[in-house]
């Protein structure tokens, strides 16, 4: 239930990256002047505090930087952010978009048919001399009819099994 | 190994700090993040390195779950700060993770301990 839940809120903050972001910097802030509180009550000097107060903390950036990895799904917002640097600029330049689409298509589509073709004909020939004699032999329930199951493939009536 | 100078401090298990989190909140009460790190410091007795900003992203997975809650208050000495409690089902969920914690700790152990028969 709870990993439902926490999964909800991280696609919120991939949408909405900056939601926490003020919260965070309150809450970091209040920690640190905490640290430094208790460092000057161990007496040391406002500079001296403010520093030891940071070192314990383990630096302000990196503490957001953990908190937003936690907060959010970090590929899922990438590739949201890059989406929305990337659309303006395809748009911009309309010529180059289609071609660039049409070559990495052409490929894409050759690379595949050709990749089938090889598949078919070479991977997967079937182990027989001579693959079209081949017969399919189904078994079907009087009851059922149209459910056949795939029984064996044959190539000489000899090899039904009875 | 870390082989420097404070050896015997060790880092804490990958994903046990959410279960410390849980655990210091349920026994001590609405706390907030700096008064977490130094009751779990305490409790440690300085056996352990922590750099208290990671317990931030343990908190929001908490949160997240909803077996923690944050609201702003003030402190005695009049800071603001966000102090967490722990939420019913974030009881119910501890007593599940404490329960498995111990099945798998008191497992490693019994291997460690036990001698050759």
């Amino acid at each position: 239930m709870g990993g439902v839940r926490r999964f909800f809120w991280r696609l919120i903050n991939v949408i909405r990256p900056s939601r926490e972001e003020a919260s965070l910097a309150r809450e970091i802030a209040s920690h640190l002047s905490l640290l430094e509180d208790q460092y000057r009550r161990r007496g040391q000097s406002a500079d001296e505090a403010r520093r030891s107060a940071r070192l314990t903390l383990g630096g302000v950036e990196r503490t957001k930087a953990l908190h937003r990895d936690a907060r959010s799904i970090r590929w899922l917002g990438d590739l949201v952010a890059d989406t929305r640097y990337a659309a303006p600029s395809f748009a911009r330049t309309p010529g180059f978009t289609i071609v660039a689409v049409l070559t990495l298509a052409l490929g894409l589509g050759g690379n595949t048919a050709i990749f089938t073709l090889v598949h078919r004909v070479l991977v997967n020939a079937l182990p027989v001399t001579d693959p079209a004699q081949l017969v399919e032999l189904r078994l079907h329930q009087r009851e059922r009819p149209g459910q056949g199951r795939v029984q064996r493939l044959v190539s000489r009536l000899s090899d039904v099994p009875r | 190994m870390e082989t420097s100078g404070d050896a015997s401090r060790v880092d804490l298990l990958p994903g046990t700090l959410d279960l410390i989190v849980l655990c210091t909140l349920a026994t001590i009460g609405s706390q907030h993040a700096y008064g977490i790190a130094a009751r779990i410091e305490r409790v440690a007795e300085r056996s352990i390195r922590l750099n208290q900003g990671t317990l931030y992203p343990a908190l929001v997975r908490l949160e997240q779950r909803g077996w923690i809650n944050g609201t702003w208050q003030t402190t005695e000495n009049n800071r603001e700060a966000k102090y967490y409690a722990i939420t019913r089902s974030g009881t119910r969920a501890l007593a599940e993770q404490a329960a498995w914690w111990q099945r798998s700790a008191g497992l490693v152990n019994r291997l460690l301990t036990s001698e050759a028969e």
